[in-house]
């Protein structure tokens, strides 16, 4: 169990995980690993395949999108898709999840459609789902705000006795951040059932890991918490997902709070409003492009017998499908009512505002046509 | 139907993008998001995909124009007939903005309106890249062509709290006001944090530079024309006085706009513009290298040493490649035989090894050598001086090392290099010799710490043994960043060059 080894390197004092736990390697071949146990055979694993080559689609589609003036911004998980979809599979149904802005193919994979996941990039809402029906709390733009956010519903939920788990999303620019330290002390005091899912993919926006890091392996920031933590392929899903799942197991039953490390790179700029190659060398990616998450899969698939051409293509025309509904959905969306910018500032609206609410109503009569 | 597609705003607050070069044709079909256009914003160079399918019936405007976002690009006939009549957010003039200022006029649409896009509002993730060569990044747009415009502005103030004044009538300028009329209330300006650092970065006193933004704001535009201005060697006022960097008229255009290395004398003629109506507002190469040159010269305590030295091996070496090239190029390993600029890089990337030195970077704090070297080749295009850059050039042998030199220049002179094969270079090499100069001085471009400038290879005089012969000669010079480098270290690079380049066996 990853438990078990982390324990060990936790009572030997020395850093843990420093070796890079993977499941299946770039080359598409099977591992096993002591430390990490997936207990899904590759028919089972092919659904985690599918929600990446879906994710993908969407992403691009999300870029293509916001060039074509329907979002204002988007943030590209293009190259992380294991990251986004393997935690996600291994939440149970009454689990939280604390997503950044970079978790919209995340976000999509727990089943939210991608035009109410992609409305904080439109600028139509804050928050275009129902957190509570999604059981994902609104995609925070702050940097690793929403690991404090985790932590505090962890620990309400362990006090009042319920068995459900919070699984946060952070970057490695987020652990730069005292909300992230302060996210893993009191997880680690009050044994929160919270897992730390670190997607360590190299970049804070233009600063790269080696100038935000003393140790650049981020897991081993675990010991000084008191927490058990791991460092795996982050290109690897299967073993996202296995550690996630083994980490929310262990939350649930009273174990406490996990970090995972997951090594990977953001194949993308840091947002559309980015331009990564003034800070980047493009063959950099090349190496990364061999680690692809999405093609080792799909050759483990193949050679387990359980993926052919016409599951790719048919899965490839489901995840073009869904990209084109998207598209249709965002080009057909009526205009949103300005007023609307009112709604959610207060619970009451303040005098102030309501004034200038009518001012802007007063505009807007005046203005059209 | 027919369908339009407007310019958006491509990175969260921008005005405008120009125009780089087009990828279909009126008459083309599309597809879903098939690329129709490249654009260079301030942020990034992006392809623009195609929101709709269908045949392109119309496109506007030229590579090198810059559109003001929601401009319309393309016009697409899709002959379905069941979609809606137009692109609604790319109208709106993008995402989040549309709705936010309803005294914009964006939702007008009239044709010059549509030039105004609607305020974007903060920055809702990260702030992306802006550095030199930066454009349009303004809250408020200024039309070009206009010698003044006075923005409409919503009789009732939308936002009383708000610490910019948003909503107070706006003069903008679209070039620096002229001398003597500029700033009243000289001093304190008011600034970014961002533009801030930049002119402490760059030395300026921001009480120098006028602003155009919003009651006076200044700008990082207005910045680096003025950083551009200083460079070419315009008037620029002295400390206490305000005004315009340039001088309206041909007097700003008169001073050469060649500080650096190989700019040809036609290309400093050629910008002086026929009337002297116009002061001509740096675009593309010309200010980047106007701000690289600026911050070069305000930077580097540049030092030079030089050395003139016998190139006839040089000329022998290219000479005897060239004799069985047929040969080699039958084995596909370049397609033309080593000349002697490349033997001498070549030598020049031996010599680097015995000197990390000189191929180094350094920040202003820290030295940070560099074990690969990255071979900038300054280069004359069209567009103005380029330096793209070899990289792993000490991987490379002769006839590699010559295709990929001659590849990088053909890239820079066509305009095809990817942006990121014009930095990064940890020494930088200048060919004005291929101009015609014997000899110079070029500039260090930071933060590289070194640049060797390489003269006229031409028959002149020596004293060899006592006695008077005739050489093929080639002055070199290497300016040196004499903050990290001294003396000892250019002087002993160079004899160890032209000690390899009298005896070039030496490198094998």
């Amino acid at each position: 169990m990853a438990d078990v080894a982390v324990r060990q390197e936790l009572a030997g004092g020395s850093l843990p995980a420093r070796d890079i736990l993977t499941l299946l390697a770039p080359s598409g071949v099977r591992r096993e690993d002591p430390a990490l146990e997936c207990d899904l055979d590759a028919g089972a694993a092919a659904r985690l395949w599918e929600a990446m080559v879906i994710g993908r689609r969407l992403d691009r589609a999300a870029v293509a999108l916001t060039r074509q003036g329907e979002l204002g911004v988007y943030a590209s998980s293009a190259g992380q898709e294991a990251c986004q979809v393997g935690p996600v599979l291994a939440l149970d149904a009454e689990d939280w999840m604390f997503p950044t802005y970079r978790e919209t193919v995340a976000v999509v994979t727990r089943g939210v459609d991608p035009v109410e996941a992609l409305a904080l990039y439109r600028g139509s809402a804050h928050c275009g789902f129902d957190p509570r029906a999604a059981r994902i709390a609104p995609s925070a733009t702050p940097i690793a705000t929403q690991a404090l956010h985790a932590v505090g519903f962890a620990m309400a939920a362990a006090r009042t006795g319920s068995s459900v788990a919070a699984l946060a999303f952070l970057g490695d620019g987020a652990t730069s951040e005292g909300d992230a330290h302060e996210a893993l002390n009191f997880a680690g005091v009050f044994r929160a059932p919270c897992v730390f899912f670190v997607q360590n993919n190299g970049w804070a926006i233009s600063v790269p890991i080696e100038h935000q890091a003393g140790n650049v392996v981020l897991a081993a920031r675990g010991a000084a918490y008191g927490i058990p933590a791991l460092r795996i392929d982050g290109n690897d899903v299967l073993a996202t997902y296995a550690a996630t799942r083994a980490a929310l197991a262990r939350a649930r039953s009273g174990g406490g709070p996990t970090l995972i490390e997951a090594v990977t790179y953001r194949m993308e700029a840091h947002t559309t409003a980015d331009d990564p190659s003034r800070y980047r060398e493009a063959a950099v990616l090349d190496a990364w492009r061999q680690r692809d998450p999405l093609a080792r899969m799909e050759r483990y698939l193949r050679d387990a017998g359980v993926l052919d051409d016409a599951r790719v293509a048919s899965v490839t025309a489901e995840a073009d499908e869904r990209a084109a509904r998207l598209r249709r959905a965002l080009q057909d969306a009526a205009p949103l009512d300005p007023l609307r910018l009112f709604d959610h500032v207060y619970s009451a609206p303040t005098p102030l505002l309501e004034r200038q609410r009518a001012q802007l109503a007063d505009e807007l009569s005046r203005m059209e046509p | 139907m027919e369908r339009e597609f407007r310019l958006p705003d491509l990175g969260e607050g921008l005005t405008d993008a120009e125009l780089v070069r087009w990828l279909v044709a009126e008459g083309d079909r599309v597809e879903f998001d098939q690329p129709l256009a490249v654009v260079t914003t301030a942020k990034a160079e992006v392809e623009l995909p195609s929101p709709y399918e269908g045949v392109v019936t119309a496109r506007y405007g030229q590579p090198g124009e810059v559109l003001p976002v929601g401009a319309t690009l393309v016009r697409v006939e899709s002959g379905d007939g069941t979609a809606p009549a137009a692109s609604a957010a790319a109208a709106q003039g993008g995402g989040s903005a549309a709705a936010v200022l309803p005294g914009e006029p964006a939702r007008s649409g009239g044709a010059d309106e549509r030039a105004t896009p609607a305020e974007s509002g903060p920055v809702l993730v990260g702030y992306g890249t802006g550095h030199a060569g930066a454009t349009g990044r303004r809250r408020r747009p200024v039309r070009p062509g206009h010698p003044a415009t006075t923005r409409r502005v919503p009789s009732a103030p939308l936002a009383r709290s708000d610490a910019v004044p948003e909503t107070t009538p706006v003069v903008s300028r679209p070039a620096p006001a002229p001398a003597g009329q500029g700033t009243a209330g000289a001093g304190r300006r008011t600034a970014s944090p961002l533009v801030r650092r930049f002119a402490r970065e760059q030395r300026v006193d921001l009480a120098l530079v006028p602003g155009t933004g919003p009651g006076g704001l200044v700008t990082r535009r207005d910045l680096e024309q003025w950083l551009a201005a200083a460079a070419n060697g315009a008037e620029v006022p002295a400390a206490g006085a305000t005004g315009a960097p340039v001088s309206q008229g041909a007097g700003a255009v008169a001073a050469p706009a060649a500080p650096g290395r190989g700019t040809g004398l036609e290309t400093a003629l050629g910008t002086v513009p026929e009337t002297s109506g116009d002061a001509q507002v740096l675009t593309g190469a010309a200010r980047v290298m106007a701000a690289r040159m600026a911050l070069s010269h305000r930077e580097v305590a540049a030092a030079a040493a030089w050395l003139e030295v016998d190139a006839s091996q040089l000329l022998d070496v290219a000479k005897a490649w060239a004799a069985v090239w047929p040969e080699e190029a039958g084995g596909g390993r370049t397609a033309r035989p080593p000349t002697p600029f490349a033997c001498l890089l070549r030598l020049v990337v031996v010599a680097l090894r015995a000197h990390p030195e000189l191929n180094a970077h350094f920040d202003g704090r820290s030295l940070r050598r560099s074990a690969a070297v990255h071979l900038g080749v300054a280069t004359q295009t069209d567009r103005g001086l380029l330096v793209p850059v070899v990289s792993h050039a000490e991987r490379l042998d002769l006839a590699g090392l010559t295709r990929a030199t001659a590849d990088a220049v053909a890239g820079a002179r066509a305009g095809t290099s990817r942006p990121d094969e014009l930095v990064g270079a940890t020494f930088t090499v200048s060919n004005y010799g291929a101009l015609g100069a014997d000899g110079g001085v070029p500039m260090v471009d930071p933060p590289q710490v070194a640049i060797l400038g390489v003269g006229r290879i031409a028959p002149r005089p020596a004293v060899v043994e006592g006695q008077l012969v005739v050489q093929a000669r080639c002055q070199l010079t290497l300016t040196f960043d004499h903050r990290v480098l001294d003396g000892a270290a250019a002087a002993g690079f160079l004899v160890d060059l032209e000690r390899l380049i009298r005896n070039p066996v030496l490198a094998l």
